[in-house]
């Protein structure tokens, strides 16, 4: 192998690596303030474990091959009391300490006046996020967190069959929701983006196909967005869409589905009023496009095996691509 | 030790000779059997009967094969008209043929066959509930009798076997009596329709005077053509197992299925009123107008609201029939067409109870809610 092909090679072999450095779930990213503190407690954790590591090799070293005066001082009990005893209770007391403060562990944040709160509900394979606004006011949508940067958001975690776990790891550490309980978890986002999150406790067999986008927007983008979210479906169709919105309407999709606006007003199914305006389909399974619902109606059960969603196979390639394009126009 | 040892010599050449013998009788046997059966010697001819021998031997291997075979099946209640109704049309479409009339015996045509189709007027002197459900539902090899044709359609072999329960109760009156009075739509044979296709539906399904002969039978009248068109399509495909159904659909021509589902679709529907449990009626109405979201059941009404002419309508249409069918695809037996895939997601969220509940409240409504309209007849 000449030089340069080496070279080629593992310059390759580094981009693939680099590849798995994506930061869009990366727990070493935080772009959320519990998620911060995380981090600096895990580097903290992680250096002063080594150090100490690195300590014990070298005193296990000088008590192997260490000369007799070093090796004498070692077998001291002085040597054994300070650095046995005294040493560890301290160390390990200030760790404990500092990470339970760290992680505000034992009380949570009492509510402030200007938090917002947000439920989430885990079912098999999906979230459905319910807004509440300053009113009271609520409305559903599913599988995207949206959150304004800067401000405390109470995220009440519920779930709807089996224990399921929350992780936005770039916002905040995991937090299961358990059947019969509400866990709240308070996440603060400290800069504008879009990161991924999933289900972080094994809840069945398309576990891996649970996961969630959360969107950080300032304040005013968030207040527009959440004005556009919480009212109906836009009608912004043209022929197709109009057409497919006559076959969501008459193929009995609203008796799972809601889309404000129209009859559909299901509730055992996400929320579709604004499906075509999410990141993703599926619980970021999919891409968002007509493609990707077309693919969705007529092939769910391949896709994501035992989701609740039936397999649609009556329809036409036209008429799947109408209520596709019905649904992608659902911004 | 002499003495023994010429005894063994003289056992060993004793089987040494037996084993000969045995040899070349085996080897005439074979040879015997061979050119027996090559040269064509056995009559197989109908028109001769076995040896009492031969009659002895399949007699005891076929009763035992099926008094086995049926040992383990458990019988529902049989002393219903609604099943035995079903049976003794289905009987008079399907089995009269060979069978004959019951008490009057076979055909002559079919009194030459060997086994003659036995009057089934004396079906349980020689069989039980049991054993003739084995019989109908699995055929008989080298008789004829042919296995039922809807896989798993267990429910349509109870209607035959009560159907010969009350042969047996009622005597042959009670089939011959029951044969209905039938006034058949004459505009129809004059737009192409053979009387045959029309009969097979008649005799089960009614027409415009008259109601379906069972409660295990859906009522056409009034329902949509789309829909009916596609039921007998996905019969006649096999998508859709019966065994009453899946032979009449094979036989009926396009023009004939689009024909007699335009005449269903026309007709009124019958004044039934069913009267149900008022409470399962209340707990179903929730379910059929509302759903069961905790369960992810889907109102009913979402698709089977009667706008939509692929879904069939429900109200009007007896318990019993919609249980049996919810039945089907908790079976596995209907998920094969697009919609019944649909279907059967539902079905198998479905508990008991809610079954009971929804259908009792279908089986209440009133078949003219939601009914499209009148198509005329051409």
């Amino acid at each position: 192998m000449s030089k340069g092909r080496f070279r080629t090679t593992v310059g390759a072999g580094l981009l693939v690596l680099l590849a798995a450095c994506n930061q869009e779930q990366s727990a070493f990213a935080p772009t959320g303030a519990e998620a911060e503190r995380i981090n600096v407690l895990f580097w903290v954790m992680t250096i002063a474990g080594g150090l100490i590591l690195v300590g014990v090799i070298v005193l296990s070293a000088v008590a192997i091959c260490g000369r007799e005066t070093l090796r004498a001082r070692l077998s001291g009990e002085r040597f054994i009391r300070g650095a046995g005893i005294a040493f560890p209770v301290v160390v390990l007391s200030m760790l404990l300490v500092y990470g339970f403060v760290i992680l505000g562990a034992g009380a949570s944040a009492p509510p402030s006046d200007n938090e917002m709160r947000f439920a989430i509900r885990g079912e098999q394979w999906w979230w459905r996020v319910t807004y509440f606004d300053a009113d009271g006011n609520s409305f559903e949508s599913a599988n995207e967190l949206h959150v304004p940067v800067g401000q405390p958001v109470r995220l009440e975690l519920t779930t709807a069959d089996v224990i399921h776990s929350f992780w936005a790891p770039r916002l905040a550490g995991k937090l299961d929701m358990i059947p019969g309980r509400i866990n709240v978890l308070t996440i603060t986002a400290t800069e504008e983006g879009i990161s991924r999150g999933q289900c972080a406790e094994y809840c069945g067999g398309a576990h891996a196909f649970m996961s969630f986008h959360v969107v950080a927007q300032t304040p005013e983008d968030f207040e527009e967005w959440m004005a556009k979210e919480s009212g109906p479906a836009v009608k912004n169709e043209n022929e197709r869409a109009a057409r497919g919105r006559e076959l969501f309407l008459d193929a009995g999709c609203g008796g799972c589905h809601t889309i404000r606006g129209t009859a559909a007003a299901g509730a055992i199914g996400p929320d579709l009023t604004h499906v075509g305006g999410r990141h993703s389909l599926a619980a970021a399974t999919l891409p968002n496009g007509a493609a990707a619902f077309a693919d969705w109606i007529s092939n769910n059960q391949h896709i994501k095996p035992e989701n609740k969603m039936p397999p649609y196979n009556i329809f036409t390639q036209s008429q799947l691509e109408d209520l596709a394009l019905y649904l992608e126009s659902l911004k | 030790m002499a003495d023994v040892k010429t005894a063994k010599g003289h056992r060993s050449e004793r089987l040494r000779r037996l084993g000969s013998a045995l040899l070349v009788v085996v080897g005439t046997l074979s040879v015997g059997g061979a050119i027996f059966v090559v040269s064509g010697v056995y009559n197989v001819a109908a028109r001769r009967d076995h040896l009492s021998i031969t009659n002895w031997l399949l007699t005891v291997v076929r009763d035992r094969s099926i008094a086995a075979a049926a040992s383990g099946i458990s019988v529902p209640d049989l002393v219903d008209d609604n099943l035995a109704d079903l049976g003794a049309e289905h009987y008079r479409g399907a089995c009269a043929a060979c069978h004959g009339v019951p008490g009057q015996g076979p055909r002559v045509v079919y009194q030459n066959m060997l086994p003659t189709p036995p009057d089934l007027i004396s079906a349980y002197e020689d069989y039980n509930s049991r054993e003739l459900f084995w019989i109908i539902y699995n055929g008989l090899k080298f008789t004829g009798m042919p296995a039922w044709p809807g896989d798993g359609r267990s429910d349509e072999v109870w209607t035959l076997v009560a159907f010969l329960d009350r042969l047996r109760r009622e005597g042959a009156d009670s089939y011959t009596q029951s044969e209905r009075s039938r006034v058949l739509p004459m505009k129809l044979e004059v737009a192409g329709v053979a009387i045959q296709p029309l009969e097979n539906c008649v005799r089960c399904h009614g027409d415009a005077q008259s109601p379906p002969v069972s409660d295990r039978v859906p009522r056409l009248h009034g329902q949509s053509e789309a829909y009916l068109t596609r039921a007998i399509e996905n019969y006649s495909d096999g998508i859709r197992e019966s065994g009453i159904m899946e032979p009449i659909a094979l036989e009926m021509s396009t023009e004939e299925t689009a024909a007699l589902a335009r005449y269903y679709a026309s007709l009124p529907s019958p004044h039934i009123v069913a009267s149900e449990d008022p409470k399962a009626v209340v707990r179903g109405r929730r379910i059929a107008t509302e759903g069961l979201a905790e369960g992810g059941i889907p109102p009913c009404s979402s698709c089977h609201k009667g706008d939509n002419p692929q879904f069939p309508r429900l109200a009007g249409q007896s318990a019993t029939y919609l249980r049996g069918q919810l039945e089907l695809w908790r079976r596995g037996l209907r998920d094969r067409s697009g919609y019944g895939a649909i279907m059967a997601v539902v079905a198998n969220r479905l508990n008991d109870a809610q079954i009971h509940d929804v259908t009792a409240f279908y089986a209440s409504q009133p078949a003219e809610l939601g009914r499209e309209s009148e198509v005329p007849i051409r």
